[in-house]
């Protein structure tokens, strides 16, 4: 069972290495630009084409969040660089975290999934935890990133760094369900 | 006591006399020991006595929950005291330690939310002891006393095989859900166990009961709740819904009708959730039913929603 997954958010930091003046950068573009000092230290800058949502810090450093490629992000960022003028080449650029959604197309029972999670996979991660009056979700921690599935057999793989690292855990994860699936997969799909 | 033998007959079990204070050998009525103290109480106390104070010299026995360090006597300063005794008063408070002040306190706010839901005394017990372990591993540093606590009964509920919803706790409790949850999850993962996961069969009797249904009403959504999950008929919902659902599916087809409404109200469901799942239920109620339930409304007329 080979799992397909979307990149669906890529969050990442930059900084462009001078000092920026966040006032007058919000009133040069009152269109896409929100800066509001008593309610936030940042402007919010709202690109559309690809659409990515950025905070820019009077220091120079910016969150970019809203990608949906690593690729698109860094792009983001040279965007961003010419936006506010600014000729230095941004010092560093680092992706935070890549949120990734997948999809068994086959509805799980959870309770089993967490039964055989604990017997088997210990070693693997970090931390199981099922609680349906918590979260409908089950979500599983590892050393660096998180797992949730859900009943309709929805996934999502969030926390990791780099696209390698996320290919390893979708094929962890795809080994683990063709091993155990046939105790917690249902032979319905979905239909809820 | 055991290093005492009669002289002549060293094999005698011997007998102990309270009210001379003696220890007699039975074959030869020979003192072995006397002088013996009395370990029983000095005095008895009643309510109705209009002494003022009472002069019983010892107090609770030594709590091992609490720590060692508990000496539950505790200085007592009446209105208008010297400055003395307001002094020793200041000292034995200053004196106490952090930590057995913060278990006083969760013991005392464990005890009285238990009283709001009439929880058993060994659960107190276990939600105390939970709480002290996790106060000596120090992992739920920062959050309140209260959301320890209530985490702690929480959890105490679940492991005695009683468990109680998280909106049961939060009605007791001033916390909000969200934080019970989170310092259960962290209690958790200190104490590296992992309890049962709760079902719907847990919460029938206390739910059936808050609405006064008869036990065969009880024992028919028991049934259809077990049947429901064994057919895979309600996948991905809460047991507690599921619970609720098949409430609401025995009772309408009972004499004791409840509403939607009634059912979420005791079980923390909301109305639409009950119906929602109800919905599945319905198409395979009649394999649902206990085979000896006696319908007054036949499954025919189960209400659509």
């Amino acid at each position: 069972m080979s799992l397909e997954y979307k990149i669906v958010n890529v969050v990442a930091t930059c900084d462009l290495g001078v000092r920026i003046n966040l006032a007058n950068y919000a009133r040069t573009n009152v269109a896409s630009v929100q800066y509001n000092p008593d309610v936030f230290r940042a402007a919010i800058t709202r690109l559309k084409d690809p659409s990515s949502t950025i905070l820019v810090f009077h220091t120079g450093r910016l969150v970019i969040t809203g990608a949906k490629t690593c690729d698109t992000a860094r792009s983001q960022a040279d965007r961003m660089k010419r936006l506010l003028k600014i000729r230095k080449a941004p010092m560093s650029f680092k992706v935070q975290n890549i949120v990734t959604t997948a999809s068994c197309h086959k509805s799980i029972n959870l309770v089993a999934l967490y039964a055989q999670i604990v017997t088997h996979a210990q070693d693997k991660i970090k931390s199981v935890t099922y609680e349906v009056e918590i979260f409908s979700g089950l979500q599983i921690k590892l050393n660096q990133g998180c797992i949730i599935v859900f009943s309709s057999g929805k996934i999502i793989v969030t926390g990791f760094t780099s696209r390698s690292l996320i290919n390893e855990c979708y094929d962890e994860i795809s080994s683990f369900l063709t091993q155990y699936g046939s105790s917690f997969i249902r032979a319905s799909s979905i239909g809820i | 006591m055991s290093s005492l033998q009669c002289p002549i007959h060293p094999d005698a079990n011997l007998i102990e006399d309270h009210r001379a204070g003696d220890i007699i050998c039975p074959e030869c009525g020979l003192v072995v020991g006397d002088r013996l103290v009395d370990v029983g109480t000095e005095w008895r106390s009643f309510s109705n006595e209009k002494s003022g104070t009472d002069p019983s010299r010892v107090g609770a026995p030594e709590n091992p929950v609490m720590g060692a360090s508990d000496l539950s006597t505790s200085i007592m300063v009446g209105f208008g005291a010297s400055d003395s005794s307001q002094g020793l008063a200041n000292a034995q408070r200053k004196n106490m330690n952090n930590s057995d002040r913060q278990m006083n306190q969760a013991i005392g706010i464990i005890r009285e939310m238990s009283e709001r839901i009439h929880l058993a005394r060994p659960i107190q017990d276990s939600a105390a002891k939970v709480f002290k372990q996790i106060l000596d591993s120090k992992a739920l540093r920062g959050r309140s006393n209260e959301a320890q606590a209530a985490a702690c009964l929480y959890f105490a509920c679940r492991k005695e095989g009683v468990p109680r919803t998280f909106k049961e706790i939060c009605a007791v409790s001033r916390v909000s859900k969200k934080d019970i949850g989170k310092c259960f999850k962290l209690i958790l993962r200190t104490l590296e166990t992992s309890i049962e996961q709760i079902t719907s069969a847990d919460f029938m009797s206390r739910f059936c009961g808050n609405l006064d249904l008869p036990i065969a009403v009880q024992t028919a959504a028991t049934r259809i709740a077990k049947k429901a999950v064994e057919l895979d008929l309600v996948a991905a919902r809460s047991p507690i819904s599921i619970a609720a659902a098949a409430i609401y599916m025995a009772s309408q087809a009972s004499k004791d009708k409840r509403t939607a409404k009634e059912i979420g109200e005791v079980a923390g469901a909301a109305e639409q959730t009950i119906k929602q799942t109800y919905k599945f239920l319905l198409p395979r109620a009649r394999e649902l039913f206990p085979p000896e339930f006696k319908f007054v409304t036949p499954v025919e007329q189960l209400p659509a929603s």
